[in-house]
């Protein structure tokens, strides 16, 4: 190492002190700063995740106590290393680091994993750049407005409010979010799991209803009920009508 | 020329009346690279009326890290998709150790200091192919000082080839938190480095301490320093007024456009 590196990293070491005490509050002595003005940085700092979490995460701020929140934000700007340099991402990484750990919390919670993913999905659809609308190969096709999402839940907290759900409501749920074309809104709506795989075969390749009910026989085994056609083709024509196909 | 941070909180009204009519609007490119929608929209209809400046937020120049090439390109792209006029960023930090802090740390006034963040200005510069002009910052402690702010910020300037980024109320606060004379310190910059003005309210939270929160409304003393910037520039800059809290009504930020444009105005007769 170089004279030059040396006292560079003596920069460095100064920076990571001050950057370590506005993520954890431990102090180690910086020479010339003032450490009473020192102080406003690390709270300046724990305001923007404060407030960016509480905004991003209205149901999950009013489910837990101030205690909670306040811990979990704490421990997450003083142990997390947020990646994104577009903090309107950061609630994503906090909803995945939460839901990756083994915080006490998430005992107490169990739902919520749930709430944070319900929560975040339609900020990253509201948000999300507009996808390519391809074009149709053939007007029976049926094509899935690129902006959705599906999100697979073991809670519904998409439909009860989080302080009334049980152990007893735990199972699989599925959401299916679309952003409408003209004034953007998120539309949530509960599918099965059969919706949301045939949501799925639309988006991935053009095809029209007869290749679907093809594609069924074909590929998965099984003929289809009158009822269930049926079925599909209601959600079809729901789907028409409220922009999630074209 | 004065222009507006564009700000979510009022975009749609400012773009649904003519109470403001800013030359160029300003954002932040974190703030709308990859978004779509609604704010898309909107900022798509922005441009359709006003010049696009980009003032970054997050590239953090000063730190220790190396720079994010992967969100440079974005930025980089953006700059060109959305015809932007000028980039800037910040002389200062807010990333460490691969984790970002979402706000602007000062870094050390040292010599290595000048020489590493000057390279990496010079690092964004080539990549962009294109100069940057770098905020002055406000700061509320020096951090293992080896020389004067003054000093540190017109060696980077000089050893990065990059333009400056002149905010007259940083300089304020400055002087205020750090007890110097800000005209001095003004007129002891390297002026015609200059590209560009930011002109904010602070808030005073006590006796010997202002924090630069962009959430009030321009106090006289600031007005009068940006007077003095302007008739020490004796040119043409354009300057933007940032309102990021606190947002009143668009009639307010409108009075304050008025007053810069004024000032402007009778120093060019």
């Amino acid at each position: 190492m170089n004279d030059i590196n040396k006292i560079v990293n003596t920069s460095f070491e100064n920076q990571r002190k001050l950057a370590n005490f506005c993520k954890t509050g431990v102090y180690n002595e910086i020479a010339g700063a003032n450490h009473k003005n020192i102080r406003y940085y690390r709270k300046l700092i724990y305001n923007v995740f404060d407030d960016s979490l509480s905004s991003a995460f209205p149901l999950t701020y009013n489910l837990l106590t101030k205690t909670e929140w306040d811990g979990l934000i704490n421990l997450f700007v003083s142990s997390n290393k947020c990646k994104s340099p577009q903090v309107w991402y950061m609630p994503k990484e906090f909803y995945l680091w939460l839901a990756n750990s083994s915080l006490p919390i998430l005992e107490k919670y169990k739902i919520l994993p749930d709430l944070l993913k319900f929560e975040w999905f339609e900020i990253e659809l509201y948000m999300k750049k507009n996808g390519r609308v391809l074009k149709k190969k053939s007007q029976n096709y049926i094509l899935v407005n690129p902006d959705y999402l599906i999100m697979e839940l073991n809670y519904p907290v998409h439909k009860v409010n989080a302080s009334k759900i049980t152990q007893n409501d735990f199972g699989q749920y599925f959401v299916l979010l679309h952003r409408e074309k003209t004034d953007f809104k998120v539309i949530f709506t509960d599918i099965s799991k059969s919706i949301a795989l045939i949501i799925e075969l639309f988006s991935s390749n053009q095809m029209s209803l007869i290749d679907l009910y093809q594609f069924i026989r074909q590929e998965l085994g099984f003929e289809l009920q009158e009822k269930e056609k049926k079925e599909i083709e209601n959600f079809i024509n729901w789907g028409n009508s409220s922009g999630l196909f074209y | 020329m004065v222009g507006i941070g564009f700000r979510k909180e009022f975009a749609e009204e400012m773009l649904a009346t003519t109470v403001l009519h800013p030359d160029f609007i300003e954002a932040a490119p974190e703030n709308w690279i990859d978004v779509g929608g609604f704010w898309g929209r909107l900022l798509d209809e922005a441009l359709e009326k006003y010049p696009l400046y980009l003032h970054g937020l997050s590239l953090s120049v000063g730190s220790p890290d190396k720079i994010d090439m992967k969100f440079l390109r974005k930025v980089k792209k953006f700059i060109k998709d959305n015809k932007a006029v000028l980039y800037s960023e910040h002389l200062s930090f807010s990333k460490c150790d691969n984790a970002h802090l979402y706000d602007l740390l000062p870094i050390p006034f040292t010599n290595e200091a000048v020489k590493h963040v000057s390279g990496r200005i010079r690092e964004v510069q080539d990549f962009l192919e294109q100069k940057i002009t770098i905020e002055i910052v406000s700061y509320y402690s020096p951090v293992a000082a080896e020389m004067s702010e003054l000093e540190f910020i017109n060696s980077v300037v000089t050893e990065s080839g990059c333009n400056l980024l002149l905010d007259v109320n940083n300089i304020y606060v400055n002087g205020f938190n750090h007890n110097y004379d800000p005209y001095s310190f003004l007129d002891n910059l390297l002026l015609d480095k200059v590209s560009y003005i930011h002109m904010a309210g602070h808030k005073k939270v006590s006796d010997d301490l202002i924090i630069d929160t962009h959430g009030e409304a321009i106090i006289n003393p600031v007005y009068q320093l940006f007077d003095h910037a302007i008739k020490k520039l004796n040119r043409t800059v354009p300057v933007l007024l940032e309102r990021d809290f606190n947002i009143p009504e668009l009639s307010d930020l409108a009075m304050e456009m008025s007053a810069l444009r004024k000032i402007l105005s009778d120093n060019a007769k």
